[in-house]
């Protein structure tokens, strides 16, 4: 009889974890898994698709306009719109190639440029995606300007100009608020996860038992979810808000240099207050949801 | 299956955990002691990060067991586990196992803990019921060397029941 068939017996004896608690920490590491890489997927695509859209719109300005600057506007327009998918597909691709059975330093020490990657990505947005679209629209609306001179339509150069402000104001909003959106999402959702694994190698590599022993304090996928949801319910009643602001603009100034002035103005004017009243509903609706989720 | 596609990636993750789910409590048990949990769930997030990788040039089982010891050793490594200072958080349910069999236990992780680090990873396989064949390709050796390196833990086995 194998000498080892009574140490098997006792092997076999060791309590294995309860079946909940081991699929809790299986679920838990694949939802932290999943969801951030899934989620930039989705925005990698959403993101392509877009400026599929992009290119094709401002391809015709581009090959028809007669005017300088706007057929210059629709270039950088174009060419921004190529270069943001590359961006974000060149910060997705894995840093190394790696062996079959990679020690678990070497696979966290990928995740971490993976995850740095994306947060500077979304520190450094203004640089790569606001700017140059920004600058785009902006020759763009000189283009349109030139094209629409007071003189040719009965219009008012004032009129014109203040359309123009305040498309640049928006612009200029829409700027500043997705970088800063961008920016705490960076702290939010990488900075955090890049600290966890961090800690994790660092903890790995020394003796340190206290490093360890904090570790458990900054698993990043311990958040409250009510906390996230709220979060993610306020960005979208902005983003929705700032969406139907910038429509309603567009589609006025549309309209008022092609068809008809005076409703194209209304149009343009009703943009605010369309945005905040879009901002009032999903206050009041997040509001009704945070009750609900408070309530036991 | 293609691991690099995501659904299956997701069910063969969820199939090999349930599959080895025993095995991996009983290493995340032996090498994590009372923070069993926490190196339960790196192993967890070593296989999870490795199956895109994963070739399929040898069964799940092994493969898992592969990855759930390397990442235990290094875990352990990284502690500094002392042999001498073994205490193992027994479970409420153990406690209705007779004193012999606690006992048992006890003085199994002890000669466990006294192996070397190679010697003990190769032990739990054989006690995990892995084929020499298996064991030796987990361990990148011939078979042979698998079978001398079992013999040699069987005398000092021997030697350390009469100690």
């Amino acid at each position: 009889m194998d000498e080892f068939e009574k140490l098997k017996t006792t092997w076999q004896l060791i309590e294995p974890l309860p079946d909940e608690r081991f699929r809790q920490l299986r679920d838990r590491v694949e939802t932290a898994q999943t969801q951030i890489r899934h989620a930039i997927v989705r925005r990698d695509l959403a993101e392509t698709i877009a400026a599929g859209f992009v290119v094709v719109f401002f391809s015709f300005p581009l090959l028809y306009s007669d005017r300088t600057w706007s057929r210059l506007g629709s270039l950088v327009i174009i060419a921004s719109a190529i270069e943001i998918p590359l961006i974000l597909w060149i910060a997705r691709r894995p840093p190394n190639r790696t062996e079959p059975n990679d020690t678990l330093l070497n696979q966290l020490d990928q995740e971490i440029i993976l995850l740095t990657r994306q947060a500077k990505l979304l520190r450094n947005i203004f640089w790569w995606y606001f700017f140059p679209l920004s600058l785009g629209m902006l020759l763009f609306s000189i283009g349109l300007l030139e094209n629409h001179r007071p003189h040719d339509h009965g219009g008012s150069a004032l009129i014109n100009w203040g359309v123009f402000s305040v498309m640049l104001v928006i612009i200029l909003a829409i700027s500043i608020f997705g970088w800063k959106l961008n920016r705490d999402g960076a702290s939010q959702t990488f900075d955090t996860r890049v600290r966890y694994y961090d800690n994790l190698r660092t903890a790995l590599r020394s003796s340190d038992e206290d490093s360890l022993s904090t570790l458990q304090d900054q698993v990043p996928f311990l958040e409250s979810p009510k906390v996230t949801i709220s979060r993610r319910r306020k960005m979208i009643g902005w983003s929705l808000a700032l969406g139907v602001m910038i429509s309603f603009t567009a589609f006025g100034y549309f309209t008022m240099v092609h068809f008809n002035q005076r409703c194209g103005r209304w149009i343009m004017i009703s943009a605010p207050v369309t945005g905040a009243l879009v901002i009032a509903f999903s206050r009041a609706w997040r509001k009704t949801n945070d009750g609900r989720a408070n309530t036991p | 299956m293609n691991a690099s596609s995501k659904h299956d990636r997701r069910s063969l993750f969820h199939s090999i955990c349930d599959e080895n789910r025993l095995r991996l409590s009983r290493i995340a048990r032996f090498y994590g002691r009372s923070d069993a949990d926490d190196l339960l769930q790196d192993i967890l997030l070593q296989l999870w990060c490795s199956l895109p990788k994963f070739q399929h040039q040898c069964s799940t089982g092994t493969w898992c067991f592969r990855v759930a010891i390397n990442t235990a050793i290094t875990w352990q490594r990284a502690r500094r586990t002392k042999v001498t200072t073994i205490n193992i958080e027994m479970p409420a349910t153990l406690a209705t196992n007779t004193a012999s069999d606690t006992h048992q236990q006890q003085m199994l992780e002890r000669f466990l803990d006294s192996l070397p680090e190679i010697d003990r990873a190769t032990l739990i396989m054989h006690l995990e019921n892995f084929s020499h064949a298996e064991i030796a390709e987990t361990m990148g050796v011939g078979q042979g060397a698998i079978r001398t390196r079992l013999c040699r833990i069987r005398k000092r086995l021997k030697q350390w029941e009469q100690d």
